[in-house]
């Protein structure tokens, strides 16, 4: 056998990945249709007996029927087709959105996403662009160049940055060195500490090149106490910087540990079993949420102020989360998407979106969160592609649905900004598209 | 389903594997498609349109995880692959070491056997797009294994 098929199949995987798997579909609903009948009979009295009870309380109680009937729905669904042809610049008046059709000459980069900035490559040099106030794609000059070199925990990093400032705190650079950069703001960059047993978010000033490691000083006696277990800790640390995700896996892939640091207050809360997603913060609650695979559940929880887990979704519920504020949820009892916002508990029916819309699609928060896209995929067997996006403004209670423009095969979609929203294609002089929201 | 679970398992956690590098992302991504297929139950005319949905909704859930913002934030999970003999392990690691949008048609067609028209209808590529990319992921992992790469693949 050859050494890649030999090497393929060496690959380490959970022994029993196949059978959590099928434990997990086992507790689908879709099976619990056909339990017992005497688990139904059992059942159908108490949903009875509820339904009764349930009947005079919504009669007399103003309050109780409120309890019923949070969910706001959007009605209208606006469609945008985008230019046909792709020219230098097309404009194109859809109504509340404007959209404009470039061709870049080069590659559109992504590989650090969009951070307000727009980055073309071109023969291995490049240029950032950037929508000026008359909404034109221009080039973008950087504001400053830096340069620094770094030792920290054994490790060098040559330091070669051209910074591109825009507003309000937007920041972009363009990295020499081909290093992995995560943003932060404008002068405090997130370099990312690789060693033997763990890889964390350390801090980098801009201005004087000092490093500050979030993380120093918290002790995680757990891991740490395990003796002859080889395990690796990676940490994220949220925008405010003042709560850090952190989790260890312990031999072989056949464990995590998950702890929450708040780093303002230094205290280290192990979150026992929760397969976290990411963490948000409400004030001065920090919020956690993720898929809680023990005993067979799939469901998003939220860590409330009280300390207790509650849970937002019901049962036949698919959730999908990509960060920030909001998760669409689909109830395929109801045959509805929802967008769960987590801050609150509400939500927000998508009215007018069918099946067309897939849960197992991405969903991009805008940069404040002030809008959502989610990517609609055709999932017709032997056609996967991405036919639209859906922009959707909670607030604003509107969703507008943005085609993709025929012939593109979209290689980056995500937000430019809150009012932009961009779709770029793969490849040399790439086309790109940019809807300009409002 | 158990069959299509235990048939079709492996397959797909090497792909997911080789676009998300650590192996318990790659569960992960993998048990979130066997349980979108779950929900849906999609109808296939033979087990072949079966096996590329499962291929395509894979590449799919691997490419929207590396860009979401959990992924694009967070520090990589290294792999420990200190288990594979030395051989194997520098070639997994000249391996994930290439761009992604070598590695996976490289993986596509040399080890699971597809052409290059049906690695570009699952990765959403042009055929002559996909021809290239096999020809310059080759020479790309060529060149980092020392230049001999007739035994490899």
């Amino acid at each position: 056998m050859k050494l890649y098929d030999e090497t393929m199949e060496a690959i380490r995987f959970s022994e029993d990945f196949c059978e959590k798997t099928l434990d997990r579909l086992e507790a689908r609903p879709v099976r619990r249709q056909r339990r017992l009948p005497r688990a139904l009979t059992a059942a159908a009295c108490i949903v009875l007996s509820t339904a009764v009870l349930f009947g005079a309380a919504w009669a007399v109680s103003p309050e109780f029927r409120a309890l019923f009937l949070p969910n706001e729905r959007i009605e209208t669904v606006e469609q945008v087709t985008p230019p046909e042809e792709p020219g230098t610049v097309v404009v194109n008046d859809l109504g509340s959105i404007t959209a404009r059709y470039y061709k870049l000459d080069g590659k559109f980069a992504n590989h650090d996403g969009i951070h307000g900035f727009l980055p073309v490559e071109k023969d291995g040099k490049t240029t950032m662009y950037r929508i000026d106030e008359n909404e034109e794609l221009v080039e973008a000059q950087p504001a400053r160049h830096v340069r620094h070199e770094v030792d920290y925990a054994g490790q060098h990093w040559d330091i070669d940055l051209d910074i591109y400032e825009g507003e309000p705190s937007i920041a972009a650079a363009v990295d020499q060195n081909s290093m992995a950069w995560c943003l932060r703001d404008a002068n405090t960059w997130t370099l990312t500490l690789v060693t033997a047993d763990c890889v964390r978010p350390i801090y980098l000033d801009l201005t004087t090149g000092e490093i500050t490691d979030p993380l120093a000083g918290f002790a995680f006696p757990e891991v740490e106490g395990l003796e002859n277990t080889p395990w690796a800790m990676r940490a994220s640390v949220n925008a405010d910087s003042d709560i850090a995700l952190i989790m260890c896996t312990l031999a072989d892939n056949h464990g995590h540990i998950y702890y929450a640091a708040d780093l303002k207050t230094g205290e280290v809360q192990k979150i026992a079993e929760q397969k976290i997603g990411d963490g948000v913060t409400k004030q001065n609650v920090t919020m956690y949420h993720g898929r809680i695979y023990s005993n067979s559940e799939n469901k998003i929880k939220v860590l409330g102020e009280d300390g207790t887990w509650e849970c937002l979704l019901q049962e036949g519920e698919l959730s999908n989360y990509e960060g920030g504020r909001y998760v669409i949820v689909e109830n395929h009892g109801q045959k509805q998407l929802y967008l769960l916002d987590l801050d609150t508990g509400d939500r927000l029916i998508l009215s007018g979106v069918d099946g067309a819309l897939d849960i197992a699609s991405g969903i991009m928060p805008s940069p404040s969160g002030s809008r959502i896209a989610m990517a609609s995929f055709n999932c017709t067997a032997g056609s996967l592609a991405t036919k639209a996006f859906a922009i959707i403004d909670p607030e604003g209670q509107t969703m507008v649905t943005l085609e993709r423009t025929p012939g593109m095969t979209e290689g980056m979609a995500g937000f430019l900004d809150d009012t932009h929203f961009i779709i770029a294609g793969f490849g040399e002089n790439s086309t790109i598209c940019i809807y300009s929201l409002d | 389903m158990a069959w299509i679970v235990h048939t079709y398992s492996p397959s797909l956690l090497r792909a997911a594997f080789l676009y998300l590098k650590n192996a318990a992302d790659a569960e992960d991504a993998v048990q979130d498609v066997f349980l979108s297929y779950w929900e849906r139950q999609p109808a296939f005319e033979n087990e072949a349109a079966r096996k590329a949905w499962l291929y395509k909704s894979v590449c799919n859930r691997c490419r929207d995880k590396l860009r979401s913002g959990w992924f694009r934030h967070r520090a990589q999970l290294t792999e420990d692959l200190s288990y594979l003999p030395p051989e194997q392990s520098e070639l997994l690691e000249a391996l994930l070491s290439m761009d992604e949008k070598y590695r996976i048609p490289l993986h596509l067609h040399y080890y699971e056997g597809y052409t290059i028209k049906e690695i570009a209808a699952i990765l959403k590529l042009p055929p002559a797009t996909v021809g290239s990319r096999l020809s310059r992921g080759r020479a790309m992992l060529k060149q980092i294994l020392g230049g001999n790469d007739y035994e490899i693949i």
